[in-house]
């Protein structure tokens, strides 16, 4: 039974069909979520909050897009909000850093790994840019799909794709771009 | 195809880990990074990259975690169903109450409508009882109610003028007949 088919189901009143939309998405839909915030706990509460949306919301679902569509968009607008209201709390956490003297910040500096120097890195990509590369690359979602869920063209997700993927090099790759021109100018190849 | 250069290569380079090349235009690319030293170092840093990205993603938390998530969503899941059941209820009683009061209002409203004489349903009713009383007497109940009760009732204070008016008519009656008989 297509996704669809249990969407009219659990509208004419079977409740097995959600379970059964939750049985099959639960989990991917968790997992995406927990790309985005990176925090186990944050990402079943939202996670769960999706789908209490989705079933109190699920009778007027009109069919525009697929229930697939429907439910990530769901997931990662929640995922957004929830990372926006972080981003506040890291700043008020950050200010109190900044007030009370601990490890200096070439120790702290040493301290980080090249997981969460590129973690971090992530974070600093425009929202676009890193919900496309999470998408791509974790969930390994088509660009026509990212478009579908983000907004936008097909075009302009392989776009914020590729233009994550340059500033991560540039950021973690340890490359500066006018050293390899130069490099570039010096070998002929160009 | 256009000709390779090291300033459009990067594209290319992210394409080829990405969704993969068409087979002319990764011939291209090998061709390219053959001869150039720093595009070679550009792909294998890319390669690097993207494998990195790919370790990135997160963790699946375990067994118990889906354990824990499973139960509590199941038990939200209810604790809403039976909200929802509450206050269907809830409003199915609400738009009961509504249709009764609606029709209550209904029905007043249309026996308080005049009709084409101007008459409303309560005065077309006590015309028709009029008519019937008139055709056929007052019932039980109505016989007495043409009695003028406020005029049948005596004040306390005049009650004794009252009794010796009535008196003096009397006498007066009988003193009349008498001086007729006489």
């Amino acid at each position: 039974m297509n996704d669809a088919d249990l969407v009219r189901d659990f509208r004419n009143g079977n409740r097995e069909a959600f379970a059964e939309l939750v049985r099959r998405y639960s989990r991917p839909v968790t997992m995406t979520i927990l790309g985005i915030v990176r925090d186990n706990e944050a990402a079943k509460d939202i996670s769960q909050h999706v789908f209490l949306k989705a079933f109190e919301k699920l009778s007027g679902f009109m069919f525009a897009s697929s229930f697939k569509t429907w439910l990530y968009r769901i997931a990662i607008n929640a995922a957004r909000d929830h990372l926006r209201r972080r981003k506040y709390d890291f700043t008020v956490e950050l200010n109190e850093y900044v007030s009370d003297p601990g490890p200096s910040p070439v120790e702290r500096l040493e301290e980080l790994s090249a997981q969460s120097l590129l973690r971090s890195a992530i974070e600093e990509l425009p929202e676009k840019q890193r919900l496309t590369l999470q998408l791509r690359i974790y969930d390994e979602m088509d660009y026509k799909e990212i478009a579908r869920l983000l907004g936008g063209t097909e075009g302009g997700a392989r776009v914020n794709f590729f233009q994550a993927v340059k500033t991560l090099r540039k950021k973690v790759g340890g490359i500066d771009e006018k050293a390899h021109m130069r490099k570039h100018r010096g070998t002929g190849n160009s | 195809m256009r000709k390779l250069t090291c300033a459009n290569i990067e594209e290319l380079v992210i394409r080829d880990l990405d969704a993969g090349l068409d087979d002319r235009e990764r011939a291209a690319l090998d061709a390219h990074v053959l001869e150039c030293a720093a595009c070679r170092e550009l792909r294998q840093e890319m390669a690097g990259l993207i494998a990195t990205l790919k370790t990135n993603a997160p963790e699946d938390p375990g067994a118990e975690y889906w354990r824990r998530y499973d139960l509590s969503l199941d038990a939200k899941l209810r604790e809403k169903e039976m909200n929802r059941g509450t206050w269907g209820l809830r409003w199915k009683l609400a738009a009961a109450a509504i249709c009764v009061v609606l029709a209550v209002f209904g029905a007043w409203e249309y026996s308080m409508r005049p009709d084409q004489d101007g008459q409303t349903l309560p005065s077309r009713t006590l015309a028709l009882v009029e008519d019937l009383n008139e055709l056929y007497g007052p019932v039980e109940e109505d016989r007495y109610a043409s009695v003028d009760v406020q005029a049948a009732t005596i004040p306390a204070d005049s009650r004794i003028a009252f009794l010796n008016d009535g008196l003096m008519t009397w006498f007066e009656a009988e003193d009349e007949a008498d001086n007729l008989l006489l």
